[in-house]
């Protein structure tokens, strides 16, 4: 039987096997590399997002296994290699660095809870992080191929560059099976400690603590020796999801890969939810002495900086690459299901060629469309009645069934209120000319009057591949998930024999399925998530209220809320939380959004005399409430009003719409 | 000798289930005292099996209640755990002794588990007896692997050569009420995180055999599956990405066609995402873990002999499924040194349709007996 797998959903470009690094080498975007700051080798660079931005990815492009790949076929990977060769990574068709990637996901925190006072627990902590680097860096060796066998450790040999390094004896040697048994035996006796069921001797614990990471002095004080021949390889050092650390471990962690005399790159990935959560709301590291790469933040400047032209060398349009991820997805089995047509993924969902496809679809964009007008039409001239100042503008409007037609009018009937609610300045009524409309219009009231004729009569909106990528925000899962959705509908569409294209109503309603998905999933997926979906569905409700006000007064609609910055302040006060009902629960719920990437904060807007922290609404939650796509207007929120949104919550909220969310009241918690 | 030629640890097991048979059992294994470890939460499970023990045990019952963490309960939730205690307490009064074992303060769930496993032997209520049962009905799995994982090693190291009852009322409805938030915590249950023994590097040769073991690694997941738990699966694949899924699907089971409805629940995540083969999918007695157990024996042994000399498989273990099941990955993680994962969550609920009266008297009481006299 012919298989329909969806390459939206795979994830086993994850898995290291050779099968998962081909298909990992065939859909990593090669882009995300030139939104790399300029890389300075020495430095360290702190990469950061919220989950599912790419962060593991990024790095796994680095790894000497995906050089060796790159260099053995570089016509197939130009993209990939033109831009590893720029940044310094292969050099001559050869890899440069060698990837050495930790993850910090487990046993790390553990050892704060071997109760050791805290210089102790600092020292196992460095010294388990010395072997894991050790014998991740020879377990890179023993996979490369100048190792065919494990047992061949012997011939590797770190020599170092000075007389008498401190780290040879820490670490065991200098050569291979040294170094190894060194670092096994260590990881297997603290991991050992720390997973111990019975109780436990402390006593003599301090033979294995350092001082400091004498691992990143061997490898980068050395030369990589191998039967005798330096190699090329320069060691980077990939420290990944640093956000399992304990606060103090972190501390210690970046202290020690600041240290400017260090001559081994290294990077280190964390989400935002490392930083303690009034340092997330706040968004301060004001001492730091090392560079910070924030993917959400990059990638919603790359698109601003490239409308201004700036950065055009550098950066594409964020929007652009997400197409480019999609369409090399889509490629393959849109032609293995028997569509020759080469026609991009992206193109199908082109919402001005998806309407005309599906028949039925067609009929009833039509018919939706002629109510629109006729409703529309009606009620502009009944508003208008005796009143010939907006005579013109009326008589503008084309007789044409067609969405430009049912926009003008709601864009005309927007206008119209927005004028009428001035207050009279003329004694005589002035008739608006077509000069007076393009004056007082803009594309955003526009896209205000689309949003209405979607809210009032169901004309689709949530549509087009442009969309598909904004609703992404940022996020390459978010954004993969909903091309997933979708092309379940072209492969079914091929299955049956019909066009792929997705007619744009199949294609709202997919998006808003995906959203109200995205909703319900939020306390089961996320820590404090019944507190962030309380908090989300209040914005979301809130920005909706203001959105389809008549007059459109912040067109092309609300998509966030502001507190103030001396609130703000007060938030982040302990003092104030401890006395303050919900406040607490406020500041992890904002903290869990914002981290990851529910949430997007802008710190210190000013307005009116004030400075504003604005929140503004992920744009795939949006869509459940009919918000805009772009980054609409915000309106300001009290705090106390916000820390009350977590004591009473109301049947208006999300989870009451949707039993299936089976979200509790908060007295049906419990301790289990 | 193969893999698959090794002897089984529980090749023969005792299992008791059904309320008559389980108080049967204890009418003859309670004439000597008895060491009972219960949990301290709301679990009404709890009260069923204390009372079919007391009921029929003549000796007395000494019974120790692990705390919880105090921090999320309140109002409705806070009136159920009070009901549930002054249960305990009732019946405690009447058959023995009871003492509470106080929660302990740590950064994770993970490390707790390990904490009060460690202080549970610290303090010293395993002396005299020979006779102990661990009730899990009221206890979560962070809890209980690390201390039945503890036991296991005492019996093992012939430090404690006693009888080691794991009893359950099993009630997969309950366990299907409780809902829980957040899934992005994924850890290595506490005992079971590390997985290759202490490398013995005093020769070369030794040193070449831990170099071949630890190099070639074949990742291996075993979920066990339950309802409702995607995020888990989601967070445990990002987690460790294997090489090889290998799923559980309860069969036989109470309700005939469980196992098709979780494949129809999981299809994308299996089918679409991780392209999981459909052979790959085991199944095992929803009732009886040792079925399960034995299953995990015949995949590891196949898979450890057939890369003999190139390297070794790891297997990552997780239980998404009900209690019982659980032990049956428990018992096989210990024995073939498996490494059994955990999603924490940060708090849970019941779900708001949950019949608490019907949650009281439902369930099947189990007895699993796992050392002691049966195995001598």
């Amino acid at each position: 039987m012919r298989s329909y797998r969806n390459t939206f959903r795979h994830r086993t470009s994850d898995q290291h096997s050779d099968d998962g690094q081909v298909k990992f080498l065939r859909s990593f975007a090669p882009d995300v590399i030139d939104l790399l700051p300029d890389i300075q080798w020495d430095r360290l660079l702190v990469i950061r997002s919220a989950p599912g931005a790419g962060k593991t990815s990024l790095l796994r492009a680095f790894d000497l296994r995906t050089l060796r790949a790159v260099c053995g076929d570089l016509k197939t990977y130009s993209e990939l290699s033109e831009r590893l060769v720029n940044v310094g990574a292969i050099q001559n068709s050869k890899p440069r660095k060698l990837g050495v990637r930790i993850s910090m996901r487990t046993y790390f925190r553990d050892l704060t809870d071997l109760q050791l006072e805290s210089e102790g627990t600092r020292k196992l902590f460095f010294c388990l992080l010395d072997a894991q680097i050790i014998i991740e860096f020879l377990r890179v060796l023993i996979e490369d191929v100048r190792l065919s066998s494990p047992t061949e450790l012997h011939r590797v040999q770190l020599i170092p560059k000075t007389p008498h390094p401190v780290w040879k004896d820490r670490l065991g040697g200098t050569l291979g099976h040294e170094l190894w048994a060194w670092s096994t035996k260590m990881d297997d006796s603290i991991r050992s400690l720390i997973d111990s069921v019975l109780p436990v001797s402390m006593d003599g614990l301090n033979e294995y603590g350092h001082s400091e990471l004498y691992s990143l002095k061997a490898l980068g004080d050395s030369d990589i020796v191998i039967d005798g021949d330096s190699t090329d390889l320069q060691p980077l050092l990939m420290i990944d999801d640093g956000q399992w650390l304990d606060t103090s471990q972190r501390q210690s962690l970046l202290d020690a890969l600041v240290e400017r005399d260090l001559r081994i790159a290294r990077w280190c990935t964390e989400r935002h939810e490392a930083r303690d959560t009034d340092e997330i709301i706040g968004d301060g590291e004001p001492s730091r002495c090392y560079e910070v790469f924030d993917l959400e933040k990059v990638t919603r400047d790359t698109g601003s900086a490239l409308i201004q032209g700036k950065r055009r060398r550098k950066a594409r349009y964020y929007e652009t690459m997400l197409r480019k991820v999609a369409n090399r997805r889509a490629s393959k089995p849109l032609h293995d299901l028997g569509d020759d047509s080469d026609t991009p993924f992206t193109d199908y969902l082109d919402s001005s060629t998806a309407t005309s496809d599906d028949a039925s679809s067609a009929s009833q964009d039509d018919e939706c469309l002629a109510q629109a007008i006729k409703t529309i039409s009606a009620r502009v001239i009944k508003l208008t009645q005796n009143k010939p100042r907006y005579r013109l503008w009326i008589e503008e409007i084309p007789y044409t069934r067609t969405q430009e037609t049912a926009i003008r009018w709601r864009e005309v009937e927007i206008l119209i209120k927005r004028d009428m609610n001035k207050p009279q300045l003329h004694l005589f009524e002035v008739s608006l000319s077509d000069e007076d409309m393009k004056q007082r219009s803009s594309s955003t009231v526009k896209d205000a009057a689309r949003l209405f004729l979607y809210r009032e009569f169901k004309v689709p909106y949530y549509c087009g591949a442009d969309m598909v990528a904004k609703l992404g925000d940022h996020n390459f899962d978010q954004f993969l998930r909903l091309c997933g959705d979708l092309f379940d509908e072209m492969l079914t569409r091929l299955i049956l024999g019909q066009n792929p294209k997705v007619p744009a109503r199949k294609q709202q309603q997919i998006i808003l399925q995906a959203s109200r998905r995205a909703w319900t999933e939020i306390p089961r997926r996320r820590s404090h998530g019944l507190d962030i979906q309380l908090v989300l569905s209040r914005i979301g409700a809130l920005a909706k209220k203001e959105t389809h006000r008549p007059t459109a007064p912040y067109a092309p609609g609300v998509s966030g809320v502001a507190l103030s910055m001396s609130e703000y302040h007060q938030l982040l006060d302990p003092e104030f939380r401890a006395r303050t009902q919900g406040a607490q629960d406020l500041l992890n719920a904002l903290g869990g959004a914002i981290g990851h990437n529910l949430l997007y904060a802008s710190w210190d807007r000013k307005c009116k005399g004030e400075e504003w922290m604005v929140l503004y609404l992920n744009r795939l939650l949006g869509a459940e409430y009919g918000l805009p796509i772009g980054l609409g207007g915000w309106r300001p929120v009290k705090l106390e009003e916000m820390c009350g949104w977590l004591t009473t919550p109301t049947t208006t909220d999300f989870p009451s719409k949707t039993p299936a969310g089976q979200v509790p009241s908060d007295n049906q918690l419990i301790s289990v | 000798m193969t893999h698959r030629e090794c002897a089984m640890k529980w090749n023969d097991y005792y299992l008791t289930q059904g309320g008559q048979a389980f108080k049967d059992l204890w009418a003859d294994r309670g004439q000597t005292p008895t060491l009972v470890v219960i949990g301290g939460g709301f679990d009404p499970r709890t009260i069923q099996t204390l009372s079919a023990i007391a009921s029929t045990a003549t000796a007395e019952l000494d019974i120790v209640r692990l705390e919880f963490s105090t921090d999320i309960r309140n109002k409705q939730a806070n009136a159920l755990v009070t009901n549930t205690r002054n249960e305990i307490e009732r019946i405690a009064h009447e058959s023995g002794t009871l003492r509470n074992h106080s929660y302990p303060e740590t950064t994770s769930k993970r490390t707790a588990g390990l904490a009060l496993s460690r202080s549970f032997h610290e303090a010293g209520y395993l002396d005299g007896h020979n006779e102990m049962v661990i009730d899990i009905s009221g206890l979560s799995r962070w809890m209980y692997f690390p201390l039945i994982k503890s036991m296991l090693k005492l019996e093992e190291q012939e430090k404690w050569k006693g009888d080691l009852h794991v009893v359950v009322c099993d009630n997969p409805r309950t366990d299907t009420a409780i809902r829980a938030e957040g899934a992005e915590t994924v850890d290595p249950l506490g005992g079971f995180g590390f997985v290759a023994p202490a490398a013995d590097v005093s020769s070369y040769e030794k040193l070449e055999r831990d170099m071949l073991q630890k190099s070639f690694v074949l990742k291996v997941w075993v979920p066990i599956l339950g309802e409702g738990r995607i995020e888990e699966l989601e967070s445990i694949w990002g987690d460790i990405t294997p090489d090889e899924v290998f799923p559980v699907l309860p069969f036989p089971s109470l309700n005939p066609r469980r196992a098709d409805d979780l494949l129809l629940e999981y299809r994308e995540f299996f089918f679409d995402e991780i392209e999981v083969e459909t052979r790959n999918f085991i199944h095992a007695s929803e009732s009886n873990p040792f079925d399960l157990y034995r299953s995990l024996k015949m995949l590891n042994a196949r898979y450890q002999d057939v890369l003999e000399g190139l390297g070794r498989a790891e297997f990552v273990l997780s239980s998404h499924s009900s209690k019982l099941l659980s032990v049956g990955a428990l018992i096989a993680g210990h024995e073939f040194q498996m490494q059994i994962l955990h999603v924490s969550s940060t708090r849970s609920w019941l779900d708001l349709d949950t019949d608490f009266d019907q949650m009281q008297s439902d369930g099947i009481l189990s007895d699993i007996w796992l050392t002691g006299a049966p195995y001598t």
